[in-house]
């Protein structure tokens, strides 16, 4: 995959879900660049506080974090938003089937490439992505 | 010099008494009655030169022989400046309790010979006077009448009144104990027919009541010009008393002899056992001096097990030093170990004896301090303990692997959270890793390596957590009690917080224990992965672990209590610390709980206890707190300076 193929996420807002701040401070690095906007949450109840106020494109979320986990929110989300995107990050594959409702998983640690594809997948097949 | 009236005047009163003292110059140092007195030296020099020499004799023997009461046979004095002589007695009393053996003499006149005989009644009486001084009794026998003077106090003294005896001899014949009555007659018949010089006997008189007396019978015969004898005089004393105590002291000392002689027997006895136990013991006994005193810790005697022990036999061992039988490298601590036998009395020490090779002998010491009467000695006996200690370290060794095998085992439950803590920081990195392609500055590259090596640090760092807990055999040493258990969360605690147990350490005082602490996180690591499998098991929500640190002056207490539902109560209270008994049933290994128990008691000297709670188990581990460096640590602190741990 090419990165200049992510050029359409222009029009995108992506909110990015991890309690550890060096991670929180790479994705939106990697990502301001690329989307409209990039909103960052340290758990799970930051994140749907922000998601209550306004709903973003999508919601990349790690799993284990203080307050609210990563499965809680994607539990949350699905139940009151069933079609926003949710990507979840996790360190095991095992623990992935506990999120089977996510629209991508990425398994720890993750490669740039691996998140531009995983955006880029989710979005095209939500039609939300016109390459 | 004393004048001669004076001296008349003494002898006028028929008896006199002085005081002096055998030992010392010759002067009288005292007086008693009325008398007038030359000084002793004065009164010597009067006495005939050949009579002197006699009195002198007579005096020294029987002071050195202890004799109390004593009579001198009369000796002559000639008066200064005069022709005339006189016979004199004297009777000694050594007086008991006196200075110096102060010495009572008694002096009597017993004739004057100045040509012609003094009258018979005259010398009765003055020789009755001197006896009533001494408290004998007095008698006085005409051989030529056949008739006897018997004084009152003779017949006092038998405990009749003065008319009751009659003027006979058989008056006191009849009273002689028939058995003394032949020794006594032949004596007297000897002296009578002139074989002695003096008739002295003694026998036993019949008294009035009946009883008998031991009387001392002292006498002796005027004889005419052809020797006949026509008069005789005498003395009896009451010698019961001295009789009496002469036969107690016969038998008192019968009876010491026998008692002697029978403690004898019995030490015999008792030596000839000791000795069969000394030398019959298969343990190594010497018994040896204690260094001290300008003293050396000389052998006195040692046992054929130390001969054998040693392969020395006794006579090399003899006064050899007891710390030389030891390692030179061991003799410091020998010597340190005797001199506390000095306070304490006893103790045990354990060391390194050498064989005549110079192999090491490892023995176990018991030591008994004892009294000699040339100084302090002890009573060591060693015990050969080569094959103990070989045992005792290989079950070390033993235990040492088991423990280090549960670790490992623990490293299966720890691997999930070693991963996922370095999942973390790897997942850092790549991102960051992700941000280099589009940086278009140094400051943006700059940001890239500082999270970068912001992880580096955290996986460092956590690697040397997991290094610190599954190393094994660290020496032991004062740690934080505490410590132990935020040290084991930051392994554990991302594996608990996945299965949604919240563990919450309290350090409400801070205390320090002796031992490794890797082994302390090990035993709470069996215990906190006890409930955490209780919990998934059980599905209980709401899953909280909660250990609490509090101590006293001199125990410190880590409570471990949980919310898991409890232990079935059949392993309660202490069939859980057993090996092969599991919590888990056939899954449980049954081993994590006894090492705990292993770990705490006999590797750290605490106890391990656990009941149920409300809710759920509780463990309290005790452990004894250790004076140290970081004592001060342990002491309770007030809130702002604790540790936030």
């Amino acid at each position: 995959m090419n990165e200049q193929e992510l050029g359409p996420l222009k029009e995108t807002i992506i909110l990015f879900v991890d309690d550890e701040p060096h991670t929180r401070r790479a994705v939106e690095r990697m990502l301001s660049s690329r989307c409209k906007e990039v909103w960052l949450a340290e758990h799970g109840q930051a994140a749907w506080e922000i998601i209550e106020g306004q709903t973003p494109d999508l919601v990349i979320t790690d799993i284990e974090m203080p307050v609210m986990n990563g499965l809680q929110l994607l539990r949350k989300i699905k139940e009151t938003y069933p079609d926003e995107p949710v990507v979840i990050m996790t360190a095991f594959e095992d623990e992935a089937h506990a999120a089977h409702d996510a629209d991508a998983i990425l398994i720890k640690p993750v490669h740039r490439q691996e998140l531009f594809a995983a955006l880029m997948n989710v979005l095209q097949s939500r039609g939300m992505y016109h390459g | 010099m004393v004048e001669w009236g004076a001296l008349d005047k003494l002898f006028d009163s028929d008896y006199s008494l002085f005081v002096w003292r055998p030992e010392s110059d010759s002067s009288i140092p005292d007086r008693l009655g009325g008398s007038l007195l030359p000084d002793l030296q004065a009164w010597e020099e009067w006495i005939l030169p050949e009579d002197r020499t006699r009195r002198k004799a007579a005096l020294t023997k029987h002071l050195n022989s202890r004799t109390r009461r004593f009579k001198l046979e009369p000796y002559r004095i000639r008066l200064p400046d005069s022709e005339q002589t006189l016979t004199v007695g004297e009777i000694c009393y050594v007086l008991a309790g006196s200075p110096e053996g102060q010495v009572l003499s008694l002096l009597s006149h017993v004739t004057l010979h100045s040509g012609e005989n003094g009258s018979e009644d005259n010398s009765r009486e003055r020789l009755e006077l001197a006896a009533r001084a001494t408290g004998d009794g007095f008698w006085d026998w005409n051989l030529r009448t056949g008739e006897v003077f018997f004084s009152r106090q003779w017949k006092e003294m038998l405990g009749y009144s003065d008319e009751e005896i009659g003027n006979t001899l058989e008056e006191w014949r009849s009273r002689v104990h028939p058995d003394d009555l032949p020794g006594t007659m032949a004596s007297l018949q000897n002296h009578i027919k002139g074989n002695t010089d003096y008739y002295v006997n003694e026998h036993r008189l019949r008294n009035k009541a009946g009883g008998y007396l031991w009387v001392l019978d002292r006498g002796r015969a005027s004889r005419d010009e052809k020797g006949k004898p026509y008069r005789m005089v005498g003395f009896h004393t009451d010698i019961t008393s001295h009789r009496e105590l002469e036969e107690g002291l016969r038998a008192f000392s019968q009876m010491l002899e026998e008692r002697v002689t029978e403690r004898t027997l019995e030490l015999r006895r008792q030596l000839s056992k000791f000795q069969l136990l000394f030398n019959g013991s298969k343990d190594g006994f010497f018994i040896h001096y204690l260094k001290g005193e300008g003293r050396e810790d000389t052998l006195i005697e040692v046992n054929d097990a130390a001969c054998q022990m040693l392969g020395q036999s006794r006579e090399e061992l003899a006064d050899r030093s007891f710390s030389q039988l030891f390692q030179e490298e061991d003799r410091e601590d020998l010597q340190a170990f005797l001199e506390q036998i000095k306070t304490q009395g006893s103790g045990i020490y354990r060391g390194r004896m050498k064989s005549t090779e110079g192999h090491a002998i490892h023995i176990e010491l018991n030591a008994q301090m004892f009294q000699l009467a040339n100084g302090e000695a002890c009573f060591s006996s060693a015990r050969d303990i080569t094959d103990r200690l070989s045992l005792e370290e290989k079950n070390q060794a033993n235990e040492q692997m088991l423990i280090q095998q549960s670790r490992m085992a623990a490293m299966g439950e720890m691997i999930g959270a070693i991963a996922h803590q370095w999942k973390q920081p790897l997942n850092a990195i790549s991102l960051a890793a992700g941000m280099i392609p589009d940086a278009c500055d140094a400051e943006e590259l700059k940001e890239t390596e500082d999270i970068i090596l912001n992880q580096v640090d955290f996986l460092s760092r956590t690697i040397s957590e997991f290094r610190d807990f599954f190393r094994p055999n660290r020496e032991k040493q004062v740690f934080l009690a505490c410590e132990s258990a935020a040290g084991l969360m930051k392994i554990l605690g991302p594996v608990l917080q996945r299965e949604g147990i919240e563990v919450r350490i309290h350090p409400h005082e801070h205390f320090s224990v002796f031992g490794r602490p890797n082994e302390l996180q090990q035993v709470l690591l069996n215990i906190v992965v006890n409930a955490r499998d209780a919990f998934v098991e059980r599905g209980i929500s709401g899953r909280q672990v909660q250990v609490y640190h509090e101590n006293d002056s001199r125990t410190g207490t880590i409570r471990i209590l949980d919310n898991a539902g409890g232990i079935q109560e059949d392993l309660l209270p202490d069939r859980l610390f057993q090996a092969n008994v599991s919590t888990k049933g056939e899954k449980g290994t049954g081993i994590g709980l006894s090492l705990a128990r292993t770990i705490i008691e006999d590797r750290m000297g605490g106890t391990i206890r656990v009941r149920n709670a409300d809710a759920g188990a509780e463990f309290t581990i005790s452990l004894p707190l250790v004076e140290s460096e970081t004592e001060a640590k342990g002491k309770p602190m007030n809130k702002d300076q604790r540790n936030p741990l």
